[in-house]
């Protein structure tokens, strides 16, 4: 990767890990941090990584670098603590981007980043896992149980329906 | 065929599949009969493999994974499923026509697929990274010299922030050391100002008449005064005008006949009185700082001393570590076109304090 493909790349992926981590984390500052972490590593990788694979290099580097920060700010949730079925609130709202953001936000962290990998950029199950680490099937079960969840939360919404 | 206790295993395992001949069969029940052990552990394998055992163990999931016929593919247990793979997109033509029927006629699967189509998620394009110039690289191409000058720079500056306190401290100490000299030595300045006065007069007397005895007689109080004066004319004066000062006056006016030629010398030049010739003197040769530093050891009328060579001194000091720095900062800001500027703070005595490089990138301060 030359130089002016790097930058192109900051251009052309910047905005999109942004909007990932930002969703995930929900910290601005942390977000900013972990794309610039992101693209000091790929600017260490330049060599090695192709411009056609950088997009999947940036986000799979981005991802760990969310995780360690997570893990390291000790607010990873467990991936499998959330109860699906306490889902009442007595919120109101009226834009279903509300309610989504609060769904995503309540998702356990896995299940938050391999949606929004699905959903905000396309990925296929095999990406997902190599992003991920995870395997395939073990993708389209999260994928599946995220989807759910997200259903029945704003189902539980009234206002919204 | 003989089954012993070497072999037996592989005996018993065909017998309990039924792969043993009637004539074998009879062999391990022998072997069985008359060895308790062997036969405590094939009764031990034949629990784990007997097919009583396996009867009661059901599969739950068999209905998962049975393929159903197409009146039957999506129902009330599983449309979940289906819906999901309709959001993913990975129903195939018939799954999704299954799916479409069902729904038909199926309104809470209705009311699923439209939530369910809600939970796709869109990216917020407001959001945007602010920074993507931050994290560019820039193509320029830094040349090698540039780095070799930056680091020239800098060891010269670190050569020089030694001399740099070292002289500032010096400077510092000095004009301490020359204004209470000069504090000191105002009454003398005036006093030495006198005597130059009287060194003039009677020399210049001396000069053009040796008629004016009178006034050659009034030498007799500068050649009674002190060794500076010896110093002065040791310095400039010809030796048979200095010998004539270092004389007493009565020598002095014992010598006026003698004068006369040195009075034709200088009359020749019109202008040199002497002490016009001392100035000039001075000028043209500055004691060095060693020969300084040695006249003020052992000259112990310090404050002629002082009121001569502390310009010359001065002048001396003006090319100091600082100035070294400075030029390596100017030169260096010619070269490469870039701003790198040395600050000095002062403190409200106006001491300096603290001397600090700054470039683009880069600050280095140093307190004293």
């Amino acid at each position: 990767m030359t130089i002016n493909e790097f930058n192109s790349c900051v251009d052309q992926y910047a905005d999109q890990l942004y909007r990932f981590i930002l969703k995930n984390i929900k910290d601005k500052d942390k977000a900013r941090d972990i794309v610039q972490d992101t693209y000091e590593k790929l600017w260490l990788k330049v060599s090695d990584v192709e411009s056609s694979n950088s997009k999947s290099y940036m986000f799979t580097t981005a991802y760990r670098t969310m995780i360690d920060s997570i893990r390291k700010d000790k607010k990873q949730a467990d991936f499998d603590s959330v109860d699906t079925n306490v889902l009442q609130t007595n919120n109101r709202y009226s834009d279903l981007k509300e309610v989504l953001d609060e769904a995503l936000a309540k998702l356990p962290a896995i299940q938050r980043s391999v949606i929004l990998l699905r959903d905000y950029e396309g990925y296929n199950y095999d990406e997902i896992g190599g992003i991920t680490g995870l395997s395939e099937s073990q993708v389209k079960v999260y994928i599946y149980r995220a989807r759910v969840f997200l259903k029945e939360y704003i189902g539980s919404l009234d206002t919204v329906i | 065929m003989t089954i012993n206790r070497n072999n037996y295993e592989a005996y018993l395992m065909d017998y309990l599949d039924g792969k043993l001949s009637p004539l074998a069969v009879a062999e391990v029940l022998l072997l069985l009969e008359q060895n308790a052990d062997i036969k405590e552990e094939f009764e031990f394998l034949s629990e784990g493999t007997s097919k009583d055992s396996f009867t009661n163990e059901q599969f739950e999931h068999k209905q998962s994974l049975k393929k159903h016929n197409s009146s039957v593919l999506v129902n009330e247990n599983n449309y979940t499923d289906f819906l999901v793979k309709r959001i993913e997109k990975n129903l195939c033509e018939l799954e999704s026509s299954e799916l479409d029927k069902f729904v038909g006629f199926y309104p809470p699967a209705k009311k699923d697929l439209a939530l369910f189509e809600k939970t796709i998620l869109q990216p917020d394009t407001a959001i945007l990274f602010n920074n993507k110039e931050e994290l560019k690289h820039n193509t320029r191409v830094i040349p090698l010299f540039y780095s070799y000058a930056a680091a020239a720079a800098v060891i010269l500056f670190l050569i020089a922030l030694p001399f740099l306190f070292q002289s500032t401290e010096e400077v510092l100490s000095e004009n301490a050391v020359s204004k209470k000299e000069l504090n000191a030595s105002t009454s003398v300045a005036d006093k030495k100002e006198e005597k130059k006065e009287e060194l003039v007069v009677p020399l210049n007397n001396i000069a053009k008449s040796n008629v004016i005895a009178n006034k050659a007689q009034n030498t007799k109080k500068v050649v009674a005064a002190p060794k500076q004066e010896k110093e002065v004319t040791q310095i400039v004066v010809p030796e048979n005008i200095a010998e004539n000062k270092k004389q007493d006056a009565p020598v002095i006016q014992e010598k006026k006949t003698e004068e006369p030629v040195i009075a034709n010398k200088q009359e020749k030049n019109t202008t040199s009185d002497l002490p016009v010739e001392i100035k000039n003197s001075s000028k043209q040769s500055y004691p060095s700082l060693q020969e300084l530093a040695l006249a003020k050891i052992k000259n112990s009328s310090k404050e002629t001393l002082i009121e001569e060579n502390v310009p010359a001194k001065a002048e001396k000091k003006k090319f100091s570590g600082w100035d070294l720095a400075a030029l390596t900062a100017k030169a260096l800001n010619k070269a490469t076109g870039k701003d790198i500027k040395l600050n000095k703070e002062y403190d409200n005595k106006g001491n300096v304090v603290e001397y600090g490089l700054v470039a683009d990138n880069f600050e280095f301060s140093r307190s004293r």
